[in-house]
């Protein structure tokens, strides 16, 4: 008897306390099969939606609907489990992050390879570079990168780059989970909401750059400024919400007012609060506060060192964090500022001149474009991914909404995820950043979107069919259906094919220096090998879609210019001159309407034939063609 | 009447004197002896120059968690709630604000870097499990207590 207690007990705390087995523990390992099978039988294509279409990803997409019900049965039972919620969540973010680094052979995105170039350098120069452009200026993540290739033995980031997404969503998760422990949610709210930032963060920072890891550091800051440095609201704030209550029909309610869970002072032994059912033992404060502090900033200037916004829109937020009063003191919003702009400071001028940064200033509806506005015509499946990314941001923001007025309604302050929420949006007052600003504070408002959608839809135990515990479970699917097509729909032309890297490898080891020019700019086109923009090639601007000198229309008809401009740069007279097509190339250049494929199979054919080029290298649809020096 | 609260256990630790130990001290000797075995064996793997997948997912478990607990274990010896994300978060940090700045002074030499990273990290871990072994067994410990939430 001694034994089975002890081994229930084990099992127990195993469970979340509750050993009972429920549908969602077969529902579970269902789900993991459905997905391990959907995912062997995906072939990596550079078709467009390759991931997506029924048929070949029906078992892939079955294996997620599974884990999703399982998840909704999981939030809607009586006795809730937190250790099943965390197995649920870990396997969503695997299904979501990890499937692309296991079908597609090269890590995606173009300018992947660029941050692979630069780490690379840093390995073989143990310097930074002029030519490394703004990179140079905020190194913290090329810097960790190359130690870690150094300490681990590898020669190159590739071998574990793909994998970037999923470890970079991992430890955001498991920040999150700290850092939304601190805030007044119960505990069905917490978990709905990681799920929620897991499922919707479609915006595909994550991968292997400065940026993913720049959100890792801004979690950390807001962990420790909302564990250990938190405050009570200031008295407008606490009447100005007690005021919108009443108008929005305030109801009674037994939650309390606090925005995040009651903090301790100087007290040495821990004050038990009792908060409706859940018991929270808070944090030392007083003690810590200096230790927070330095931390903190200490944090936040690693954070400078490696991404050139993420520091910016931190001390936004925390900066509308101390205007309320709910994270003091006020003055290290001067600080967080003060060490950002000291950054930047030697070196706006570069940046301003090489990037505009004051040109957007002010132009608010201007910076909320997003990159597709940059394009006048977009493919059928790229179109579907914007709209997918759209309907999915608005959303959450919507959903948002729903949840300050439903806080307020009952009672439960909103005010401080509510400027968390927004803040970030005084970015597009700022700045453009490339057409991407709008992206940025879709991620940095996303964790707090997505507690306040999660006070929206308020899951309840209860039976999974009640309109109102299936309202959780939908919104989950949806957000998920959504992040399927936003996260993999372009997918067609951010796939770098082997033929993609292993032409890069090839031009940057062994063709002779000159001038380079490719078809369009979607191409890994980097010194990967050796490090970036070494000055053994001239890079020439694409031949189509970037603007002036490029043709607008591609047609055996653009030879002679494509000609003109290698040789201006010297190509073909003092060294030879180069041409890269590959299949990437070629699809964006499809789903942008840069070139038709007979366009671009009749400008191929004329390629072939044309006098003073010749074929370098051509393998898997990548060809690079060569303008030898002339007599 | 005396009695040894729930939870707390007697132990010769470090040598003969008897310590009363939590279970959260206990985790803590825990997660202490595994950042002990990545550091080591990442260390000897530098040291022989071995290459393989061990070595990387090694060097990534170091880089994620080591540094980050060597300096929690110590600042924050009793503040359970944050074991997990915490020691991940200092670590990163820690280990990029490093080679940021060798890579400013023009002294790159990440594997000596790594050497000292790496020795230090376990001189504080055993620093940290002494302070642990010493701490009265009454002194309460701050973890957060909403069900299901340790770390």
């Amino acid at each position: 008897m001694r034994v089975t207690n002890r081994s229930t007990r084990a099992v127990s705390n195993a469970l979340g306390r509750d050993p009972r087995p429920t549908i969602s523990d077969l529902l579970l390992p269902i789900s993991v099969v459905l997905w391990i099978v959907g995912v062997h039988r995906i072939r990596p294509s550079p078709v467009p939606l390759a991931i997506l279409p029924a048929g070949s990803v029906v078992v892939f997409l079955a294996g997620l609907g599974v884990l999703i019900v399982s998840t909704g049965l999981l939030l809607t039972r009586r006795k809730f489990s937190s250790h099943r919620m965390a197995l649920h969540l870990g396997t969503l973010i695997v299904m979501l992050y990890g499937t692309a680094p296991i079908v597609y052979p090269e890590p995606r995105f173009a300018w992947l390879y660029k941050h692979i170039a630069i780490t690379n350098y840093i390995a073989v120069h143990h310097v930074l570079s002029r030519s490394m452009d703004i990179y140079r200026i905020w190194p913290g993540f090329f810097a960790l990168t190359a130690w870690i290739d150094k300490v681990a033995g590898v020669s190159t980031p590739l071998v574990y780059a793909s994998w970037a997404e999923l470890f970079f969503e991992l430890i955001y998760v498991l920040e999150l989970a700290w850092i939304f422990r601190a805030l007044e949610l119960d505990e069905r709210e917490r978990w709905l909401a990681l799920f929620l930032f897991a499922g919707a963060n479609w915006i595909a920072q994550d991968y292997f750059s400065p940026q993913g890891l720049g959100l890792v550091l801004s979690l950390g800051v807001f962990g420790m400024a909302l564990h250990w440095l938190k405050s009570e609201p200031r008295p407008w704030v606490f009447k100005f919400e007690r005021w919108v209550a009443g108008l929005l029909g305030r109801r009674r309610s037994r939650r309390s007012d606090k925005w995040m869970l009651p903090k301790t002072t100087t007290q040495q032994h821990p004050r038990d609060t009792t908060n409706h059912g859940r018991t929270a033992v808070a944090h030392p404060v007083e003690r810590s506060r200096w230790f927070a502090i330095v931390a903190l900033l200490l944090t936040y200037g690693v954070l400078t060192s490696v991404h050139e916004l993420s520091p910016y829109a931190v001390a936004a937020q925390f900066g509308a964090l101390a205007v309320v009063g709910l994270v003091r003191p006020w003055w290290l919003v001067v600080a967080m500022l003060a060490i950002a702009a000291g950054f930047l400071a030697p070196n706006f001028g570069y940046v301003n001149h090489t990037y505009g940064l004051t040109a957007s200033i002010g132009d608010f509806f201007g910076n909320v474009q997003g990159p597709s506005s940059t394009f006048t015509h977009l493919g059928s499946e790229a179109r579907l991914s914007a709209q997918a990314t759209r309907v999915l941001s608005v959303g959450m923001w919507g959903l948002a909404v729903v949840g300050i007025v439903r806080r307020l309604r009952h009672g439960r302050s909103a005010i401080g995820l509510a400027v968390l929420t927004f803040a970030p949006l005084v970015l597009l007052v700022l700045l453009n950043y490339d057409n991407e600003g709008v992206l940025r504070v879709y991620l940095f408002s996303l964790p707090w979107t997505a507690c306040l959608a999660a006070s929206a839809l308020s899951p309840t135990a209860g039976a999974l069919w009640r309109p109102k515990a299936i309202l959780s479970t939908a919104a989950l699917a949806v957000v998920v259906a959504l992040f399927l097509v936003g996260f993999y729909g372009d997918d067609g032309f951010n796939v770098m094919t082997p033929a993609d890297v292993q032409a890069s490898t090839f031009v940057y080891t062994h063709a002779r220096p000159g001038p380079l020019m490719l078809l369009t700019q979607n191409f890994p086109d980097s010194d990967v090998p050796r490090g970036i923009y070494s000055d053994k090639f001239v890079s020439v601007n694409p031949l189509i879609g970037s603007g002036p000198p490029g043709v607008k229309r591609l047609s055996p008809a653009a030879i002679p210019f494509l000609t003109n401009e290698i040789v201006s740069y010297g190509g073909g007279v003092t060294a030879p001159g180069y041409f890269l097509v590959s299949p990437s190339m070629l699809a964006y250049a499809e789903e942008f309407g840069l070139a038709t494929a007979a366009q671009c199979h009749t400008f191929l054919a004329a390629m072939n034939r044309a006098p003073g080029w010749s074929i370098l290298y051509s393998h898997g649809g990548a060809t690079v063609y060569e303008l030898a020096v002339g007599p | 009447m005396n009695k040894v609260p729930d939870k707390v256990k007697t132990t010769f630790f470090f040598g003969p004197k008897a310590a009363v130990q939590h279970s959260s001290d206990r985790e803590a000797h825990v997660i202490d002896a595994a950042c002990a075995v990545v550091t080591g064996a990442l260390l000897s793997l530098t040291a022989l120059g071995w290459i393989g997948l061990a070595r990387v997912l090694f060097t990534f478990a170091f880089a994620v968690y080591v540094p980050g607990w060597s300096v929690i274990a110590n600042c924050m010896p009793k503040l359970r709630a944050s074991r997990t994300a915490l020691p991940v978060l200092v670590s990163v940090a820690i280990l990029t604000a490093a080679a940021t700045v060798s890579l400013w002074l023009h002294a790159w030499h990440p594997l000596q870097l790594f050497d000292v990273e790496g020795g230090a990290s376990i001189v504080l871990i055993g620093v940290a499990a002494i302070r642990r072994e010493k701490r009265p067994y009454d002194e309460p410990h701050l973890r957060n207590v909403v069900p299901g939430d340790d770390g």
